[in-house]
């Protein structure tokens, strides 16, 4: 015979929707019959512990209601296309800090550092080689600030690095690490040029450190802020071209093949002060308080 | 009837409080004795119940028309009251469920229970595990189709049909003994 057995359940609870031919054979099949009472007998326990459990009691919707007013989700629904990383710093900040500079040094595709450095190096040759004719400073001045900028652009402005997409979704903030990258380029860029100063220093007696240091650090400030910002708000391409506009602005202007009013600007643009690195500054801070709001790609989609 | 939860779900979609509570006032109770037969305990069950109603106002518009409104709340309900599970809910094991499938022919199981005591059933009901009980509540207290209970549990149906007999065979082996022998 063909029982009904997976049936049963279902008759017992009787939410079978056309039980007349299971009953049929129920009241035939002894073995059904006693199929069915024992799931009858096991929908009565189940249904009696169901029916004990005391009805919720109306401070539990109080509660719901207090909470669902309280909040007002669909009033205040608000986008976050930054999420809040309220990670906490943890109990070694330092040791956190430089981790971040060493992971972020991996980071950067190699050729940016290979590029710096060889720059750095050939100025500083150039720069010793002209040495006798006092013209060090200005090859310092001409070389450092243009790696710098560019190393700046490599290294901050693109989001389309292979690893772009796990760096998104560390729980650390975007800004966190683009401002560690901005500190560990011009960090290294810094701490290369102040060797090469050194090492300059006995053959331009003139100058003297702090002479030599403020002739390649004053362009470089204003560069890397021009580079970094537009390379972030916009593409590395705009940033690079941006800072080597100024860059040839200034080289004329020290040649004097330009218009003095504005090489008086540039020049003023290039010598460091409080408010040349008050606005480097803004900038930067600019750049780095938008560069997560940015919908990426969309330049790059309009054609730009 | 008058409104049918799907009406009541897409009032509240548009911010009705009293839509609402209907929605509450109809579902609370079942819910409740879902999430207190799944942990045991009545202030994790409330918290549970309370999670729930809390999400379907925030997530009404999520509702996707699926399943009944029923299936959905009992299927948040449930993420809801393993949330506040101690240890883990014991993992399916789908070699379980597949090897224990159902027979066709009625089994000696069936004649323990038939004849076994209501009371002693229902002592043996606590001592089941969450696993095998909340198939149980689901068939017999929220009288679900087993096709309800599938989506509930996110298995398929003919899992739910082999999750229904072993716990029924738990449920008979958990019988006192001489209940068991006076059977066979």
């Amino acid at each position: 015979m063909n029982h009904p057995t997976e049936l049963l359940p279902d008759y017992a609870a009787g939410v079978l929707p056309d039980p007349a031919a299971v009953d049929a054979h129920v009241r035939a099949c002894a073995e059904c019959a006693a199929e069915a009472e024992s799931w009858r007998k096991v929908r009565s326990a189940v249904a009696g512990r169901a029916a004990a459990v005391a009805a919720p009691a109306p401070s539990i919707f109080a509660a719901i209601r207090e909470r669902i007013g309280a909040a007002e989700p669909r009033v205040r629904v608000r986008t976050h296309p930054v999420p809040r990383y309220a990670g906490e710093v943890g109990r070694r900040p330092w040791r956190r800090a430089l981790g971040l500079l060493t992971r972020q040094w991996t980071l950067v595709r190699w050729p940016v550092w290979a590029l710096a450095v060889a720059a750095l190096v050939v100025g500083g040759v150039v720069a010793a080689r002209v040495s006798s004719a006092g013209l060090a400073p200005q090859v310092l001045a001409t070389v450092i600030p243009l790696a710098a900028a560019l190393a700046v652009a490599g290294a901050c402005g693109t989001d389309r690095e292979p690893v772009g997409e796990l760096v998104a979704a560390t729980p650390t903030s975007p800004r966190v690490v683009l401002l560690a990258r901005l500190t560990l380029v011009l960090g290294v860029i810094g701490s290369l040029s102040l060797l090469v100063t050194l090492a300059l220093v006995p053959l331009e007696p003139v100058a003297g450190l702090l002479g030599l240091a403020a002739a390649w650090f004053g362009p470089l400030v204003p560069l890397s802020a021009l580079s970094f910002t537009l390379s972030v708000l916009w593409r590395p391409s705009v940033g690079v071209g941006a800072a080597m506009a100024l860059w040839l602005l200034r080289l004329l202007a020290m040649t004097g093949a330009i218009d003095r009013a504005l090489a008086a600007v540039v020049e003023r643009l290039c010598t460091p002060g409080a408010g040349v690195l008050t606005g480097a500054a803004v900038l930067v801070a600019v750049a780095v308080l938008l560069s997560p709001r940015l919908p990426h790609g969309r330049a790059h989609r309009i054609g730009f | 009837m008058d409104t049918t939860d799907l009406e009541l779900l897409r009032q509240v979609t548009r911010g009705d409080e009293h839509a609402f509570e209907q929605l509450y006032a109809r579902h609370a109770r079942a819910l409740l004795a879902y999430a207190e037969g799944l942990l045991g305990e009545r202030g994790p069950a409330e918290e549970a119940l309370q999670e729930t109603f809390i999400a379907v106002w925030r997530g009404a518009g999520a509702f996707e028309e699926r399943s009944l409104v029923r299936t959905w709340l009992f299927g948040i309900c449930r993420r809801q009251a393993l949330k506040r599970m101690r240890g883990h809910l014991p993992a399916s094991r789908p070699l379980d469920d597949a090897l224990d499938l159902p027979s066709p022919e009625p089994g000696p199981q069936a004649v323990t229970l038939a004849r076994a005591d209501t009371a002693a059933v229902a002592a043996a009901l606590r001592t089941l595990a969450p696993l095998h009980r909340e198939v149980l509540d689901l068939a017999f207290a929220a009288e679900m189709s087993h096709a309800e209970i599938a989506q509930v549990l996110g298995v398929p149906a003919g899992t739910v049909k082999s999750r229904l007999f072993n716990a029924r065979a738990a449920l008979a082996r958990a019988l006192p003994v001489e209940i068991e022998e006076a059977g066979r």
